[in-house]
């Protein structure tokens, strides 16, 4: 499936600029969505799941063009949407939740829709709990159940949004793996501000800021940005200014950061690079 | 068929919430024993009686329809439930119509019980056609002002805040409904309007309307109990539902985008 998204602006009444002008051409398998909070994440993946429309631009399907209520038929029938903060109905069991997006999304019969749904609860893990009210499930079993729901009807398209946050590193870890897993046979659109994941997962990724891209190519790309400009300092009270201080360590002689910057203090080291640090690198030379 | 499937899980999920067994099975068995005690039943032993019932079961558990549902569509998006429906292929009106079908056909189920059983015992009696009548009584009287008492709720949850809405439902739907001499304002019974089957009543079977005294002349009131009325008076009641239905989607959906 090729996506792209073609000078895609988003105006909304309390927030206009949302997205400005993003244009992307999205490759398949796993691709890493970053961007602070409000960067525009989520509504970029509502307008490319037609979820919502674009003010101006447009989002070419296989070169469909999702402004056409056909075309967003045909793509919702390959599509798998996983929501922020997902609570699915509590009081049905996770065999009749996933039987009934079955339903919506016309895989028939019943019988069809209820072998899915056991083979998607065996996949993440919750074949143990088909029995059990949704209600009672913990955070990490709703997010589980929630990529199963987006699973179902074996869509062509996965977007997820923030699958991992608020989970235990156990549940990340595992999340991270089953997203992996199946990003091998489709477009996965991972949105997330936790690097770590995009590091872990997503060979090609995109960066929006304050409603623009401000980056689009291979991680390793994004890695790069701050290759030669990644230093850790010697111990020291204060952090160097004119610098982006990464993280921090303590040891009994003072702090040792970790920097990026295009002018180091005399006693820094440098460093290989993290996703971090190209992030972090990028946002400095959107800013300065 | 997608909508019948769709209706059964959302029937599935009404069935399950407890705390709304707590309001309408008193509702209903209240409204019925008012049938069976008050001075202004038909007491003919057929439909008319039934059609009584109908309407006074209609009267008070409307008003638990209107308490009930005011997060009839915040309930989905505020758990992003919305939003991985819409990202399927099937239609808002569509998912709309599953929701309201799949609710309203468990919630009648009281209803349908006392009705259906009244219909039993006039069977018993001796009156052959009662179950039938009590059917079609529970279709074109209690199903119709179930479903505005519903959108209703709806719309105005869509519209206010849940606990104003849930006060505002219920007055709304009292003051649209009961025509009495203590409170000299207008309301709908009596008219070809009228929520609770009024016109319906009169022009199908025959029975006597609950408020006959306060009812409006000219076109909308009721002296015209003819067929063609109460044809007139289930078309409006169509429209009234889905102008609702629609104005308290779009409302839902607008409040969640913006």
């Amino acid at each position: 499936m090729f996506i792209s998204i073609d000078h895609v602006t988003k105006d909304f009444r309390r927030k206009p600029g949302a997205l400005d002008e993003v244009t992307l051409d999205l490759p398949a398998g796993m691709i890493g969505l970053l961007g602070s909070n409000g960067a525009g994440k989520t509504t970029l993946m509502r307008i490319v799941c037609g979820i919502i429309e674009p003010t101006r631009g447009r989002v070419l399907v296989d070169g469909h063009d999702l402004s056409d209520r056909r075309a967003r038929r045909t793509l919702k029938k390959t599509l798998g949407y996983l929501p922020q903060d997902v609570e699915p109905y509590p009081n049905l069991t996770p065999v009749e939740f996933l039987d009934y997006i079955g339903v919506l999304k016309g895989v028939t019969p019943r019988a069809e829709r209820r072998r899915q749904a056991h083979e998607l609860l065996d996949q993440v893990g919750l074949a143990d709990a088909s029995r059990r009210r949704i209600g009672g499930f913990s955070g990490g079993m709703r997010r589980r159940l929630g990529i199963a729901q987006a699973m179902v009807g074996g869509p062509r398209l996965l977007v997820v949004d923030e699958p991992t946050a608020g989970l235990d590193p156990e549940e990340r870890i595992r999340f991270r793996t089953l997203l992996a897993r199946l990003g091998g046979e489709r477009t996965v659109i991972l949105s997330t501000h936790i690097l770590d994941d995009v590091a872990q997962t997503c060979p090609y990724v995109f960066v929006l800021r304050d409603g623009h891209k401000t980056f689009a190519g291979p991680t390793t790309g994004l890695v790069d940005e701050a290759r030669g400009r990644t230093w850790l300092t010697a111990p020291q009270a204060a952090p160097p200014v004119d610098a982006i201080v990464v993280n921090a360590t303590s040891t009994t002689r003072g702090t040792r950061y970790r920097i990026v910057t295009r002018t180091p203090p005399a006693d820094a080291e440098p460093v290989d690079p993290s996703l971090e640090d190209g992030y972090m690198a990028l946002a400095t030379k959107e800013t300065s | 068929m997608t909508l019948i499937n769709a209706a059964g899980a959302h029937a599935r999920i009404t069935r399950r919430r407890v705390w709304l067994w707590f309001a309408i099975v008193p509702l209903t068995a209240f409204g019925a024993l008012l049938a069976f005690v008050s001075p202004g039943a038909p007491r003919t032993g057929d439909t008319p009686d039934l059609v009584f019932t109908g309407q006074i079961i209609a009267l008070f558990c409307g008003a638990a329809y209107a308490a009930a549902f005011t997060d009839f569509f915040a309930s989905t998006s505020r758990r992003s439930m919305d939003e991985i429906e819409a990202s399927t292929p099937v239609a808002p009106p569509v998912r709309h119509a599953a929701l309201v079908l799949g609710t309203l056909g468990v919630v009648l189920v009281p209803s349908a019980v006392v009705l259906v059983g009244a219909g039993i015992w006039q069977t018993a009696a001796g009156h052959g056609a009662a179950v039938p009548a009590a059917i079609a009584v529970l279709g074109t009287i209690v199903l119709p002002s179930a479903l505005i008492a519903t959108c209703l709720s709806a719309f105005l949850g869509a519209l206010l805040p849940h606990g104003v809405a849930r006060v505002a439902a219920v007055l709304l739907w009292f003051g649209a409904v009961f025509s009495t001499p203590l409170i000299p304002l207008p309301t709908l019974n009596g008219t070809v309007l009228n929520l609770v089957g009024d016109t319906v009543a009169a022009g199908l079977y025959g029975a006597q309307p609950l408020y006959p005294r306060y009812a409006p002349t000219g076109p909308l009131g009721l002296d015209a109990a003819t067929p063609r009325a109460a044809a007139l008076s289930l078309a409006w009641q169509a429209v009234l539902i889905a102008l609702l239905l629609t104005a308290g989607s779009s409302l839902a959906r607008a409040r969640n985008r913006s």
